[in-house]
């Protein structure tokens, strides 16, 4: 004990003798933009260099040219393909903001029941797939479909909605982001200072009065980041697009840049030209968000009096909270996933109906579980999952404290990098990694490793927004009284800062892990034999036309996640902890 | 944690193996004579494995093929990476290129021709190919045939009846089909085969102004592949589609799924090609396999899968799916040439199709 007092001691007096330095973060910055610029730099390289190269009948670089920007906007129809794309994005941007948002403050504000179903909810609907959402969303909305099948029967309409329309689009689009929205914005109203909106509450204001003049104006700068988030998301995603729009004509402009990467020999320059338009045009949108951001230095909110956050008592109005997060669980989970439920039964698909009951058959179950390498390919993908989401979050944590909470000149810097990878389409970075380390003499090609260092620079734009959503908010007091006490740098990191933003960290990682165990078009470029994961398993059987198989993985592996969601909860509530994400 | 390790290390070590010198594998490639056989397997022997990048169905074929010649040669090991003809040619591109030299044998429809561009090809003599016509095999050694292809029509039982199908190509101009057909956009099946298909068989002449009124009939573009498109046929999102793998139709009908299919002559025929790389570390197995693919051994593990067989006098398992069992007319296209003309044939379906 009087050891450890010593030890305080002369700690405090060293740091009387030497005041602070003047630039404390500038090594903890300096390492991680290393570290950022190593996973970023070589692909970015790559993708600048291609978007300005031809490509030869072999589909290598061939000589310089710009002829690739040039396709962009000579496409036919170029105006109806901008306004479609507007129209998507804009559409399922408000779409997953509006009901993300909506949820998250039902969730975390008010007294509603049933935020741990959603909750729940909300991390399934995330490790779905994409090729399986949309497939499922098919099946919905096709011909013979259940939807229209009801609105035929039910309703008295001919058609609800198409399945290859704009409509559909925008709603698969906005339902898949959903989740992001939630669990992004979920992690800023946890950390807006409760007092705040207990003093509107006490000078009389309702829940609602309170929503729109206390609680929306605090949340606001997270509001716009996050819907910025899944606007560039969308912008860059093609899957969707190829796999509803298309069918039906509706064209936006990752459609036809993403056949060309699909052509033989595939020609990655006008799918790289298209990606640096982006990176300027999202970078320039990043800096307006950041002048916004740093306004939100007025709303630092976890303060030395640790508040728990308010819940709104709606009275009987919460019901209506609940009757949402129902409403939303049967739309965006319990629907798709039934019908993939249903196709996983059959030998073939065919539209939900009671003849068809009597088909119902396990030999997909039976044929996935035998199948060569798959038990294999769920250990790679855990494996590689839990790696880059740790990488991440500690990378994340380091470069986001040295910039937000040490103020490190240049701080932006490693935020502007690690923001880059979302704008490159993870076919391009698979396509780059591979061109990149192919001729590294290190077993990195070929191996688990080139996978890890490809989730790691995915994902990290999402690993930096959970980290500064949990440490912007830290009152700066709380920093000051431990160096005033004579912690170190280091040390105030280490016992101050990281447990104030662990459960956002924690949050973070389980996000980054699910978001990377069903990335698809990256590590069906990456994947080497023997070292495939779960979702390029679950591609080959797609391409093979064998659609009930695939979604024979896809009730599998939600079967799999729900195992470890139980676990987590049974964990949490033996610790008297709530789940939180 | 002690698992990831292993992990970690097993895959580091992974490209570890036999190696054999350039002048070795053209060497083996062409070995003759009587001893021949003999030769590659004791050479093979010493390599113990090979590896193969391979655009076949898994569990359909390559694992049976696999298991079959294992069985035959129990002293070597068969790995295997799957993918889409682009992503083997890359694959196997970008390695040779940074001068990895791990794979031995390459397939895909077009893959033989864009590797043999590269200057990456090991041209191979193998006495089982004696019993091929001239179509079926590269006169200069370059690649061998696995099994064919046959591009055909399906349509939906329950919402196009046998005798309502369409029997020609003029058929599929008829009004009553606009909007009720679909192709999958891939380069090397789907819509822009169909259209190559045409411009040899009939002419630029006679192929562009059908094209343009069939660029009228609102045909759906599915962003899937050949096998995909079945599918939506089979779960009637789509009616009919063009350009689709018979054999893969009749894999589904055998399963009791509402889908047949009709030849529109001439049908666009395939071939599933597969080529020794230049380079490879592991020749003598490949040869082995090689020999082993194209012998009436081999093709009868195709047979069983339910794939339609190379090799002549081999029938396919349901007859009708091979030209002569189904009595209809194949066009086998020079698949170099094919090859070539894949991004201008694209191009013009993007065109006509897409924009």
């Amino acid at each position: 004990m009087s050891l450890a007092v010593d030890g305080d001691r002369r700690s405090l007096r060293r740091s009387a003798r030497a005041p602070r330095q003047a630039n404390p973060g500038l090594i903890p910055l300096g390492v991680t933009c290393l570290i950022v610029a190593a996973l970023v730099l070589p692909a970015l390289y790559s993708v600048i260099v291609r978007s300005f190269t031809s490509t030869t009948v072999l589909g290598t670089p061939g000589s310089a040219t710009l002829d690739n920007y040039r396709e962009l906007f000579s496409q036919q129809g170029l105006l109806t393909i901008v306004r479609n794309t507007l129209v998507s994005t804009f559409g399922a941007t408000l779409v997953a903001v509006v009901i993300g948002g909506g949820l998250a403050w039902v969730v975390e504000r008010t007294n509603s029941p049933g935020a741990t179903i959603c909750r729940i909810t909300m991390l399934l609907s995330l490790s779905i797939p994409y090729i399986l959402y949309s497939i499922a969303w098919i099946m919905l909305l096709g011909p013979g479909g259940p939807v229209n099948a009801f609105a035929h029967k039910v309703l008295g309409v001919g058609k609800l909605l198409d399945a290859h329309s704009l409509g559909a689009m925008i709603l698969v689009e906005g339902l898949i982001a959903v989740p992001l929205a939630f669990l992004f914005l979920s992690a800023v109203l946890r950390t807006v200072d409760a007092s705040l909106e207990e003093s509107a509450a006490v000078s009389g204001a309702g829940a609602l009065r309170v929503l729109l003049r206390v609680t929306g104006p605090l949340t606001l700068p997270g509001v716009i980041g996050v819907g910025m988030l899944i606007f560039v998301r969308t912008l860059e995603a093609f899957e969707i697009p190829a796999l509803i729009g298309l069918p039906g004509n509706v064209r936006v402009m990752t459609t036809t840049i993403f056949l060309s990467t699909e052509g033989f020999p595939p020609d990655y320059g006008t799918a790289g030209a298209y990606a640096v338009l982006l990176m300027v045009g999202v970078a320039g949108l990043l800096y307006l968000a950041n002048k916004i951001n740093k306004r939100a230095a007025a709303f630092a909110s976890i303060s030395g009096k640790p508040t728990r956050a308010r819940k709104a008592d709606l009275g009987a109005v919460k019901w209506f909270g609940s009757a949402g997060i129902v409403l939303y669980g049967l739309i965006a989970l319990v629907a798709p996933m039934g019908i993939i439920l249903w196709a996983s039964l059959e030998p073939y698909y065919s539209a939900p109906s009671l003849s068809q009951v009597s088909h119902f058959t396990l030999q997909n179950f039976a044929h996935i579980l035998s199948l060569q390498g798959f038990d294999q390919s769920v250990v790679n993908t855990v494996v590689v999952g839990a790696v880059a989401a740790v990488a991440i979050m500690a990378i994340s944590a380091i470069g986001i404290w040295a910039q937000t909470r040490l103020k490190t000149r240049g701080g932006w810097v490693f935020e502007q990098a690690a923001t880059l990878p979302l704008m490159v389409p993870g076919v391009i970075l698979g396509f780059s990694l591979v061109a990149f380390y192919v001729s590294v003499p290190l077993p990195i090609y070929g191996t688990l490793v080139i996978l890890m260092i490809g989730y790691t620079a995915r994902y990290l734009p999402y690993g930096v927004r959970y980290a500064s959503a949990g440490m912007l908010q830290i009152h700066a007091s709380l920093e000051e009284s431990a160096a005033v006490s004579g912690a170190t740098t280091w040390a105030t990191f280490r016992r101050v800062i990281l447990p104030l933003s662990r459960p956002a960290l924690v949050s973070g990682a389980i996000f980054i892990f699910l978001m990377a165990s069903k990335e698809l078009s990256m590590a069906v470029l990456l994947a080497a034999p023997g070292r495939e994961v779960m979702s390029v398993q679950m591609y080959h059987l797609w391409s093979n036309g064998q659609t009930t198989q695939v979604a024979t993985i896809g009730v599998l592996w939600a079967g799999v996640l729900l195992v470890i969601m139980g676990g987590l909860i049974w964990f949490n509530g033996r610790r008297g902890r709530s789940l939180e994400f | 944690m002690g698992a990831t390790i292993t992990l970690l290390s097993l895959a580091a070590c992974g490209s570890a193996g036999s190696t054999a010198s350039a002048a070795d594998t053209a060497k083996v490639a062409t070995l003759t004579g009587a001893n021949r056989t003999q030769e590659l397997i004791s050479g093979a022997k010493k390599e113990g494995h090979l590896l193969w990048y391979t655009t076949m169905i898994p569990d359909q074929i390559v694992v049976p093929m696999v298991t079959a010649f294992e069985k035959k040669y129990p002293f070597i090991k068969v790995d295997y990476y799957r993918g889409n003809s682009t992503d083997v040619a890359q694959k196997a591109l970008q390695e040779f290129q940074a001068g990895r030299h791990n794979v031995d044998l390459v397939d895909g429809t077009g893959t033989s021709s864009l590797l043999a561009q590269a200057g990456m090809v090991q041209p191979f003599k193998s006495p089982e190919l004696d019993s091929y016509p001239a179509q079926l095999k590269a006169s200069d050694g370059t690649w061998g045939p696995e099994l064919q292809y046959m591009m055909v029509l399906a349509y939906n039982t329950k919402q196009v009846t046998r005798a309502e199908a369409p029997k020609t190509y003029e058929d599929l101009l008829d009004p009553r089909w606009r909007g009720k057909m679909a192709w999958s956009t891939s380069a090397t099946s789907g819509g822009p085969l169909f259209i190559g298909n045409l411009i040899n068989a009939w002419g630029a002449d006679k192929a562009d102004p059908y094209i343009d009124k069939l660029a009228t009939q609102k045909i759906a573009n599915l962003d899937v592949s050949g096998n995909e498109v079945i599918d939506q046929v089979v779960s009637g999102q789509e009616p009919m589609a063009l350009e689709v793998f018979n054999d893969q139709v009749e894999v589904a009908k055998a399963q009791g799924a509402p889908i047949d299919w009709t030849p529109l002559e001439p049908v666009t025929a395939q071939i599933s090609r597969i080529s020794l790389v230049k380079d490879a570390p592991d020749p003598d197995a490949a040869m082995l396999l090689l020999d082993f693919i194209f012998s009436e051994e081999g093709q009868k593990v195709i047979q069983s899968s339910g794939a339609i067989p190379a090799r002549p006098g081999v029938d396919a398992k349901v007859k009708a799916l091979k030209p002569e069992g189904g009595g209809f007319k194949a066009q086998y296209m020079d698949p170099d040439m094919t090859f070539k003309q894949t991004t201008e044939w694209n191009d013009l379906y993007k065109q006509k199709f897409v924009g």
